[in-house]
């Protein structure tokens, strides 16, 4: 693991250093565009995936994911929206148990 | 040519510019190090990781993959693809900045749209500030991690208490603040029901990617002619 590790270090370095590389270098102005929405895209397939990868996605998992949203919309903190849903599924557990 | 001791005195001014962002980058760096254990790596894997990759949303990515038993070709697919945007930050900083090649590699090694962020508020960009600015971020994520390794060598079983929920929910964190234009929510939605399906005949990479491939070609779409605020 550790060499898959190192390898995802090289990578993500070359990526760093490509651009201040070839700074001179323009883009097809598709490839920008495309490139803006490579976080918003990829982060959403994460966390659907992880929602409804390893267990099946439980009630309560969404609506603390919902809860969850609502809290990163509203403060826009990281640590805001890792609390405000883990709050609601403990308690949602708490009240219910794994539904 | 700026003197040493400026540019000693700009990079900490850079470092310390820096420090409220790490109120974000510890409990970040907290989240991934819980999931990368409970993910079944070690705490040096753990850390070594962050040293090396230095890249919230591609390490927890990595970590959730690992729990699925992703191949090593596609974990480091999917770390380069989470952070392709490095490649137009890289770009945007050569532009401002007259680099030598050492200065390239270092600042390379530190470069992160938060530290490129805070170095734009200190002033006119200028290298030993980007370094400070990039070292701190460096330094509170890594603290963070090696706190999260610590949490999660003591915590129970991964699925106990939902904290695999973690992961999701710290993208979502990421997420949600990006969402601010139709462009960028028409992408969210398209990606998510494309993760939806293909998670469904795909190991989770496969659909990750996917997701990430057709939003970005949807994004690039529905900007075709406005100027795009995704």
């Amino acid at each position: 693991m550790l060499w898959v590790i190192l390898g995802m270090g090289a990578g993500v370095y070359t990526l760093r250093l490509v651009g201040l590389v070839f700074r001179d270098v323009a883009l097809p102005p598709v490839w920008e565009r495309a490139l803006r929405f490579v976080p918003v895209a990829l982060l959403t397939g994460l966390v659907v995936v992880g929602l409804t990868g390893q267990v099946s996605a439980e009630p309560i998992r969404l609506i603390a994911v919902a809860g969850a949203a609502f809290v990163a919309h509203r403060t826009g903190k990281m640590w805001a929206c890792i609390l405000g849903g883990m709050a609601v599924y403990w308690l949602l557990w708490w009240i219910g148990g794994p539904l | 040519m700026k003197s040493r001791s400026e540019a000693r005195a700009d990079f900490w001014r850079g470092y310390l510019a820096l420090l409220p962002l790490w109120s974000g980058a510890i409990p970040a760096g907290v989240a991934y190090g819980v999931a990368a254990r409970s993910a079944g790596l070690g705490v040096v894997e753990t850390q070594v990781m962050s040293l090396v990759v230095f890249s919230a949303a591609g390490q927890i990515g990595a970590v959730s993959l690992i729990a699925g038993g992703a191949s090593p070709l596609l974990l480091i697919g999917t770390v380069m693809a989470l952070n392709a945007q490095l490649v137009l930050l890289g770009l945007a900083i050569g532009r401002q900045l007259q680099l030598s090649w050492m200065e390239r590699l270092a600042t390379a090694w530190l470069l992160t749209d938060g530290a490129y962020g805070v170095s734009l508020g200190v002033g006119p960009l200028r290298l030993a500030v980007l370094l400070g600015t990039g070292a701190s971020m460096y330094t509170g994520w890594n603290l963070g991690t090696a706190l999260g390794a610590g949490i999660g060598a003591v915590l129970p079983s991964p699925g106990a208490f939902g904290i695999d929920l973690v992961a999701p929910l710290s993208f979502l964190a990421v997420l949600v603040p990006l969402v601010r234009s139709r462009p960028a929510l028409l992408v969210a939605v398209v990606a998510g029901a494309m993760a939806l399906l293909l998670a469904r005949v795909a190991p989770g990479g496969v659909a990750v990617l996917g997701a990430g491939l057709v939003g970005c070609a949807v994004g690039a779409w529905a900007t075709r002619e406005k100027i795009c605020s995704g």
